[in-house]
């Protein structure tokens, strides 16, 4: 493990920049807690499904240059002809970006860049993750120079979505990325995101989103990166009162994709909403894992997750609630259904409450199993045959995951993806 | 529990001590390989036993206490526990129910214990207790006329060293957790049953009839096993808090179930639980598991959970035969200062297995409830079938109720169902209750009730009865 | 149409139908009766080719073909239809989206061309009219949270547009109050024609006075034990199926009948 934590602290090394005074600080802090926790293994609760043996296997080389215009046009064919009030297109550790103007006043891009706050927000923020021990935030944070960064000012609405598009042109890197996310009071916005790297690398993203009062999210990410890469992402989420964040995942992708979310509900009014599709065939293993801590009154939680594994994948669920003392209240909903296709493919998952206030609503359900056989007869007996059958009950299965998108161009678009995945695997 | 606290239970312990008169059959506190021989010679065990033991300690010394999840244990020296005491002298005892503590005697009063059995529960000594050994004595006779074996563990590593030897640690390996390892090096007696093939045992199993069943100590060990065909249901425990001065329990049960049998096992729970303070109490620690080794073996565990500071334990079925089948009804209630984390393992191996849990904890005053549960499906478990329904009901602001199951499944047959529910008592339910004319801690305690009748169902009918009384003096003070 | 002879059917090792003999001719309604538990629904769940219901003996013609070597869509692309006791809930599967795929999936095994869904939801809209059916059903998920009286129209609906050769209906009845049950005969009379064929399960006559039946069977213990015209069905409502088990045999029941 430690031959891992080298290689890994030490890649791509080639792209350090200077990130200034008091970045290197914080780098330093960080990377005695790499060095204190070191990666996690199997025996750490959280990673207990997942194990990192294939990254220690691998090799990190440096980065190279790459080819902005193929970058773009690889970007603009993954998003065709979504509506956009922006692209950004993050290769390797490389951005580019083309917005609206609406994002004049509020977007930085890099950490080390002081002038437009790169650094603040750094600062600010980094060390809110101060409680975890879990080495690859810390790593993130000695090792990321750039990120997607905006503050979006008191009452600003952005209609149409901005768009991430997550590239890589070289093979087997391993690639750090620090975003942080700030809506203002009253603010609204729309976030898409497209991960289509390939290869066998490693890609590191951290999230760091701050919802300010009744400010709100839709955040929406595609996983739809090749069959060999490895992707890690940690996502740290504050909300103030009466905010709400929607966030919608759809993992169609990668052979280890392991994400984990932790969400304050902080302020009174304040609402979390997770929908999840997990799509997994061949060797994929997909690990989500969604932590909400209700700390005030009144908030509500919901997360709800729908799993589809063929050939030999593997998803893990874990959903957790927690809900503080005096959080009254509260309304906590969970629910993870699974379907195994194959002899092969394997789920697990794993829905806790953890409640210690009175006045709470709280409930989970989880189910694994697979095609109902009386609706297949049904279909059957009305002329779809077996394929057909199967697809129609698999569709209706996930269906009400990509029905939570409210905007129809997002979620024709989406269920196209979700289609396609769909039919190689049946 | 506060440093204080935890401080002022190690002290009482020590004040009080574990062994009260130094004489010959008492070992000093602490262990090692010396004591554990001393205990196998004592129980005059044959070599495999002694030996079986030590390789239990060997691994043991290699373990390490639990990572507790929810739990606040606070640190248990194992070096000062006196791990074999001879029973107690007559003469030491209580002689008459005036000198036991008046505040159990209150106790017995509520749950309706009969006072003849008050004597007992209260260990006053054996020649002063209104005497139940000749109702024990008919009821043994029953069981030798159909050839089922129900005696001590004692007593059948004797009898029937070869049921023992073929049996002992199948189920709960030596090296299974830190409690169980030191179990199996140091534990002083428990049950053992047999239930010969196609016998149906003609009548509940309980401890309570079990000759030489007083003082079996902190460290117990029951061994059940029900030949092919046969059918048991077994009683451990009782509704009346028992007198007992050990503070940790770590108990080991093993059941086998072979081809068409069937365990139900019932538990009552009410050890010590501490005072409203959260001060003393009864650390319970145990493990149950389950084989159901042959086809279409049934294991069934229902335990009422009412005592104890702290109750540790996930009693849990291995369906190794196709079409065997398991089944977990807990009722678990916290209050005070309690806390438990409880709930059970349902290993599906065989084909057509089937599991059913219900799992009901309720949570007052300062009480921690866990639900902790694991449904594992075999890559071999075609068409396994579970279901599990837990809830947890909050009584009062400073309590807390916990879910965490576990749920893997490796086939694509098998179908798994979970569903978890947390509420508080409803003030509308209150409010209906207070307004036909009950007072809040009735209308609490027939809530309650409501909540736990499907555990209470699965109870024999008498204990039922008394669990339900057990959970309305439980519930004492919660309210208001 | 339809030839069923001596037909043994076990269901988990128990042997529900016994021997059972049927013939329905083109355009012939045959309503089949009887007690609980006589193997009506099983006789429904046979021919539309369930899994589960074992053939240890006999044989089932449909249109001169093995029925019994045809998978369930198979059977249905032949023109069979069963309208369900209990239609399930597919919940996340569009009504319309799935009627239409089954139409198509029918229409291009029979060489036909597929319907576009502007086609398609016009003539969906016109059969859920007939069947005093709300359009807004159709935009649900099949079945999902629809009352008894729904689905059954549902079934009906299906019925209408798939339109098969023959229609087996499993006690449509169930469920339904006297205005239900009245639009939904009415839409099954609207399908009556020379060249469809129905088999009507049921347990009680009322049915029958809305679809009059050609002939009437009595289904007991796995037999056909008798069969009539109309007025079977109202010797059955007014002494009930008592008088079935005083008869010993079969023959026995027949005289009786005649």
């Amino acid at each position: 493990m430690t031959a891992l934590l080298n290689k890994l602290m030490h890649a791509n090394e080639s792209m350090n920049i200077d990130v200034g005074v008091g970045v290197e600080k914080l780098r330093q802090e960080a990377q005695k807690k790499v060095l204190q926790y070191g990666l996690p293994t199997l025996r750490d609760e959280r990673w207990k499904y997942t194990s990192l043996k294939l990254l220690e296997r691998r090799e990190y080389p440096d980065s190279t240059d790459f080819d902005e215009a193929a970058a773009i046009q690889q970007a603009n064919k993954i998003i065709g002809d979504l509506p956009s009030a922006g692209l950004v297109i993050f290769v390797g550790e490389c951005c580019l970006l083309s917005l609206a103007p609406e994002w004049a006043d509020s977007l930085s891009m890099l950490l080390s860049d002081a002038s437009t706050g790169g650094q603040q927000a750094l600062t600010a923020d980094a060390l809110v993750q101060d409680s975890s021990s879990d080495g690859f935030i810390w790593l993130n944070l000695t090792r990321a120079t750039t990120g997607l960064i905006f503050n979006l000012p008191v009452d600003k609405s952005i209609e149409k979505p901005l768009h991430v598009v997550y590239l890589n042109q070289s093979n087997a890197q391993a690639w750090y990325l620090r975003h942080h996310w700030k809506l203002a009071g009253n603010s609204k916005l729309t976030i898409m995101e497209h991960q289509y790297y390939s290869g066998a690398g490693l890609g590191n993203i951290y999230r760091s989103i701050e919802l300010g009062e009744n400010s709100e999210l839709n955040w929406l990410t595609v996983q739809q990166t090749g069959s060999e890469f490895v992707l890690l992402q940690h996502n740290h989420i504050q909300q103030q009162h009466n905010s709400l964040c929607k966030q919608l995942n759809l993992d169609l992708g990668a052979r280890l994709a392991r994400q984990e979310t932790r969400v304050q509900l902080a302020e009174p009014e304040a609402g979390y909403r997770y929908a999840g599709l997990l799509l997994g065939q061949q060797r994929q293993h997909q690990d989500q894992h969604v932590q909400v801590n209700h700390e005030a009154v009144n908030c509500s939680s919901q997360q709800s997750y729908r799993t589809v594994l063929g050939g030999h994948a593997r998803g893990v669920v874990n959903t957790a609630a927690k809900v503080a003392t005096g959080a009254d209240g509260s309304d906590v909903q969970q629910n993870t259904a699974s379907m195994l296709l194959s002899n092969t493919a394997e789920m697990d998952a794993k829905p806790e409450l953890e409640i210690y206030a009175d006045e709470v609503v709280a409930s989970h359900g989880a189910t694994i199993g697979q095609l109902d056989e009386d609706a297949m007869f049904y279909l059957r007996s009305r002329g779809l045959n077996m394929d057909l059958a199967r697809q129609m009950l698999v569709g209706g299965f996930v269906s009400n995951i990509v029905e939570t998108i409210e905007a129809d161009e997002l979620r024709a678009y989406t269920e196209v993806l979700v289609r396609q995945q769909l039919e190689q695997m049946l | 529990m506060s440093n204080a606290q935890i401080e002022q239970i190690i002290e009482s312990r020590y004040k009080h001590g574990f062994v009260t008169d130094i004489d010959s059959d008492t070992v000093p506190p602490g262990l090692d390989e010396n004591v554990i021989r001393f205990i196998s010679a004592k129980k005059e065990e044959p070599e495999w036993l002694t030996e079986w033991r030590l390789e239990a300690y060997r691994h043991w010394l290699n373990m390490t206490p639990p990572d507790w999840a929810k739990l606040q244990v606070p640190g248990i020296d194992f070096q000062s526990i006196s791990y074999y005491s001879a029973p107690k002298k007559e003469s030491d005892k209580p002689q008459s129910l005036d000198e036991v503590d008046p505040k159990l005697l209150e106790t017995y009063d509520k749950l309706g214990v009969p006072l003849h059995e008050r004597a007992r529960l209260a260990g006053v000594a054996v020649d002063a207790v209104f005497d139940s050994v000749s109702v024990a004595t008919t009821f043994k006779d029953k069981l030798r006329d159909v050839g089922v074996i129900f005696c001590s563990f004692s007593e059948a590593a004797k009898t029937h060293p070869e049921l023992v030897k073929k049996y002992l640690g199948t189920v709960v390996p030596t090296s299974d957790n830190f409690f169980a390892a030191l179990n199996c090096a140091v534990f002083t007696d428990g049950s053992f049953v047999y239930i010969p093939k196609g016998v149906r045992c003609p009548m509940e199993l309980s401890t309570y009839f079990r000759i030489n069943a007083i003082n079996t100590g902190q460290f117990e060990r029951t061994l059940i096993i029900a030949d092919k065909g046969s059918y048991v249901s077994y009683l451990e425990g009782c509704t009346a808090p028992m007198r007992d001065e050990n503070q940790l329990h770590a108990a080991v049960v093993e059941l086998i179930a072979l081809e068409d049998a069937e365990i139900r096992y019932s538990t009552v729970q009410n050890w010590y639980p501490g005072d409203e303070n959260g001060k003393g109490g009864i650390y319970n620690f145990v493990t149950k598991r389950g084989d159901c080794q042959g086809d279409r073996a049934r294991i069934s565990w229902t335990q009422v959970e009412t005592g104890s500071a702290i109750t540790w334990k996930y009693p849990s079925c291995i369906l190794r035969g196709d079409d065997s089948s398991g089944e977990f009804y807990s009722v678990a209630l916290t209050h005070n200062y309690q806390q438990a984390d409880t709930g059970t393992k349902m290993i599906h191996l065989g084909k057509n297995t089937k599991s059913r849990i219900i799992s009901k904890g309720i949570s007052a005053g300062h009480g921690q409830n866990s639900y902790r549960g694991l449904v594992k499906v075999g890559k071999n478990a075609d068409h396994a079938r579970n279901f599990t329904q837990c809830d947890s009901l909050l009584i009062g602001k400073q309590c807390g109720a916990h879910t965490f199951p576990y749920i893997e499944s490796k086939n694509p047959s098998a179908k798994v169902e979970h569903e978890a529910t947390t509420s508080s008592i409803g003030e509308d339910q209150l409010f209906y209750c207070q307004s036909r004319g009950l007072d809040e801690e009735t209308a609490v305690a027939m809530i309650v009730n409501g909540f736990c009748k499907e555990v209470f169902q699965k109870l024999p009918m008498e204990f039922a009865v008394e669990a339900r009384a057990l959970l309305e003096v439980s519930l004492e003070g919660a309210v208001g | 149409m339809l030839k069923i002879e001596n037909l043994h059917v076990e269901v988990d090792g128990k042997e529900i139908l016994k021997g059972l003999t049927l013939e329905v001719n083109p355009g012939e309604i045959h309503a089949v009766m009887g007690p609980n538990g006589a193997g009506k629904s099983t006789l429904g769940n046979v021919l539309a080719g369930r899994d589960g219901f074992e053939v240890t003996a006999g044989s089932i013609r449909f249109l001169g073909e093995d029925l019994l070597t045809l998978s369930p869509d198979e059977r249905a692309i032949a023109g069979l239809f069963l309208a369900f006791q209990y239609p399930v809930a597919i919940p996340g599967v569009n009504n319309a989206y799935f009627l239409r795929t089954a139409l198509n999936a029918q229409r291009t095994a029979r060489g036909e061309p597929e319907l576009d869904a502007m086609g398609f939801l016009k003539l969906a809209r016109e059969q859920a009219g007939i069947l005093d059916m709300d359009d807004k059903l159709l935009q649900r998920a099949v079945n999902d949270g629809f009352s008894g009286g729904e689905k059954k129209r549902n079934e009906i609906l299906q019925m209408a547009i798939l339109e098969p050769k023959l229609a087996v209906l499993d006690e449509t009845d169930s469920g339904l109050d006297i205005d239900a049950l009245r639009i939904v005969s009415q839409g099954v009379n609207r399908l009556r024609d020379p060249q469809r064929s129905m088999i009507v399960i049921t347990h009680y006559q009322r049915l029958l006075d809305h679809i009059v039946p050609d002939v009437v069977h009595v289904l007991a213990d796995g037999q056909i034990v008798a069969s009539g015209d109309k007025s079977l069905a109202m010797k059955l409502e007014k002494e009930g199926y008592a008088w079935l088990k005083a008869t010993k045999t079969a023959s026995e029941a027949l005289t009786l009948a005649s």
